[in-house]
């Protein structure tokens, strides 16, 4: 795909979705809905215009070559950490917030590429003693718990 | 110069003591992304229950200086500002990270930061009645305005790409107006949803925007790589005489904003920053790189968000309206011991308020020696592999972010914001944009609503009525009128547009 094509896709995402929640926050008591419409009707023309100055000879030079995707690990890397991330902001309410952490911490390292062994662990034995003295000793925060604690 | 005759009230074991524990306690909670001032301050009012009421207030402002200088350590060393006070300095503070330059950011940080912080506290201590009558002045139109004036920084901030930078800009206002509407109690986008009712706060998103991003953005290179790209760090921690001249102009201009909004309530270092950040790269000169680690900007924003703190206490002492959160808890302190804010306070207890003034001057002196050498150990983490780094970062904004709320909901909207300031960062989509519009949003509409509703529908006479208003507007003219022109600095416009 052409860098033209996902700029001009990316406009008429917007767009469509600036129409949606300009649809859905019509209607409104009291001019609830006066604020969000502003700015969404300002997100679709600003998209408008995105998407027409892609027309003009200056964007199309800009704009030259192709949009490339990489099917390797190394390309992925960041989008598994950002799954594994999210999955971790969720599991630290069932499985607790210091079980999960180690298991995130050494998963994520280990899917960045990483594996100086030695190097991982010491930190992991620094790291979550300081977060636990600090955060539950000193802050007295609650943290989440879990299955085990 | 009455209030120099408590000066030497300041210099007793109990005080200085207070206002050690303070610095160290506000630099390091200061510096985890989460936490702020609000929760160090808050931590510090059962400790200094029974203490005399000067000794406890200097424990809670000097907390409240060294906690917004703390957050910029985080956001100059890895780009995971610890406060929103300290977001834009992740910007040009990191960049010169990147480059191998974090000492010489520290240096500049401190030196901008102290400095301002000592400027704003000797206004408190001269100034603070009249300027007080000042902040009176700001009623709804001109919040409104304050708010646009804040939201010409999205031009400035995006780099070219002025465009999508202000569809950013628009997507954060959009994204201001999510949870129960404050005048009509309208629960808007919140698709049931009991965790949005409360909207989106600004720490979630500041968090997930700067700080997650980065890890995931860390994520990209090599593992073993380090930020810095060296593997040594200097102990040059003090700033030279030729660096400060060099930024002098970008110093007085970060301070003066600091000071003008410290005294605006509800506007404070979150919104100075990006105005003062936007002044300097408008006033930017051939040669300058600003985005791309320009120390320049970074004094300007560290320079600004210090030169609040001062000023910031003043609607707060003088006539009992708290800027921000932190305000509002200092002044839960002073009504604890048993003082009440307002003109009574400097004529009844001119001995604990003028204490107090000279105790946070001296906070910020000191903070400068201890920040310096806390800030020089905490560069180490530059050092650290991107690999390990990345994990510990996003481990830290979940822990943070927690803590500061004990809201599972804030967890998950700071990993949404994660994922769209990461995509956003990649498509030129300025993050900073966003987090402008989140900020100014409840400003702006709130200034509009009662605007309109005290106009009755006839806003524009209404504004145009008031003269500082339209000192304001004219602000905001020459602002989009030095955005529009084309800056001495840059060489491409066009590349990135």
């Amino acid at each position: 795909m052409s860098k033209l094509t996902a700029e001009r896709i990316i406009a008429v995402c917007l767009i469509i979705v600036a129409g949606i929640m300009y649809t859905q926050s019509t209607g409104w008591q009291q001019r609830a809905g006066s604020f969000p419409q502003f700015a969404e009707i300002s997100v679709a023309v600003l998209a408008a215009l995105m998407f027409l100055r892609t027309f003009l000879e200056s964007s199309k030079k800009r704009l030259s070559g192709n949009v490339y995707f990489e099917f390797t690990y190394k390309a992925w890397k960041p989008l598994a950490v950002m799954v594994a991330g999210i999955a971790y902001s969720f599991a630290i309410f069932k499985l607790g917030f210091y079980v999960s952490s180690v298991i995130f911490y050494f998963a994520a390292v280990y899917m960045t590429g990483l594996r100086s062994h030695k190097y991982i662990f010491i930190t992991a034995v620094v790291l979550f003693p300081l977060i636990y003295v600090f955060f539950s000793v000193v802050l007295d925060a609650f943290l989440p718990e879990g299955i085990l604690f | 110069m009455e209030s120099l005759d408590f000066l030497y009230n300041v210099v007793s074991i109990a005080n200085l003591g207070a206002m050690f524990l303070g610095i160290v306690v506000g630099l390091i909670v200061g510096a985890i992304p989460g936490l702020g001032p609000p929760m160090a301050i808050a931590l510090m009012i059962p400790i200094s229950f029974e203490w005399p009421p000067e000794t406890a207030l200097i424990l809670m402002v000097a907390t409240y200086a060294a906690g917004i200088y703390g957050g910029s350590f985080t956001a100059i060393l890895i780009r995971a500002p610890g406060t929103s006070a300290s977001a834009a300095s992740a910007i040009e503070g990191y960049e010169m990270t990147k480059r191998g330059r974090a000492i010489e950011a520290i240096r500049m940080s401190t030196f901008a930061s102290v400095m301002g912080g000592i400027i704003s506290g000797f206004v408190l201590l001269w100034l603070a009645p009249p300027l007080a009558k000042v902040s009176l002045l700001f009623g709804p139109s001109e919040y409104f305005v304050v708010a646009l004036l804040g939201l010409t920084a999205i031009a400035a901030v995006s780099f070219g790409a002025v465009l999508k930078g202000l569809i950013a800009g628009l997507f954060g206002l959009f994204v201001s107006t999510i949870g129960i509407d404050a005048a009509t109690a309208f629960p808007r986008f919140t698709y049931g949803m009991t965790g949005l009712m409360s909207g989106v706060g600004i720490l979630p998103a500041v968090i997930g925007l700067f700080a997650f991003a980065q890890a995931l953005t860390l994520c990209e290179g090599s593992p073993k790589s380090n930020i810095s790209g060296v593997s040594k760090l200097s102990w040059n921690i003090w700033p030279r005489i030729s660096e400060i001249l060099h930024c002098r102009w970008s110093l007085f201009r970060g301070w003066f904003t600091g000071l003008v909004m410290g005294i605006v309530p509800a506007a404070g270092g979150s919104v100075a920053q990006w105005i003062a950040y936007s002044w300097e790269i408008q006033r930017g000169k051939p040669g300058d790189k600003f985005g791309e680690g320009e120390v320049k900007g970074l004094a300007a924003t560290e320079g600004s968000n210090n030169g609040v703190t001062g000023t910031s206490l003043i609607p707060m002492f003088v006539l009992g309206i708290p800027g921000g959160i932190s305000a509002a808890v200092i002044l839960g302190a002073l009504m604890i011991h048993g003082l009440q804010p307002g003109d009574r306070l400097f004529r009844d207890s001119p001995e604990i308020i003028f204490t107090v003034i000279w105790g946070f001057i001296l906070a910020n002196f000191f903070m400068g020696g201890i920040a310096a050498v806390l800030a020089r150990t905490m560069a180490y983490v530059t050092l650290f592999p991107r690999g390990l780094l990345a994990p510990i970062i996003m481990i830290f904004c979940v822990v943070g972010t927690f803590t500061a709320s004990g809201n599972p909901w804030d967890v998950w909207i700071m990993t949404a914001f994660g994922v769209i300031g990461y995509l956003a960062h990649k498509y030129d989509f300025s993050p900073a944009g966003i987090l402008l519009g989140i900020i100014l949003g409840p400003i702006a509409e709130q200034g509009l609503r009662n605007v309109l509703i005290i106009s009755d529908d006839n806003p524009l006479s209404f504004i145009f009525s008031r003269w500082i208003s339209v000192l304001i507007i004219v602000m905001i003219a020459v602002a989009i009128y030095y955005s529009l022109k084309p800056k001495k600095w840059e060489t491409t416009d066009e590349d990135k547009s």
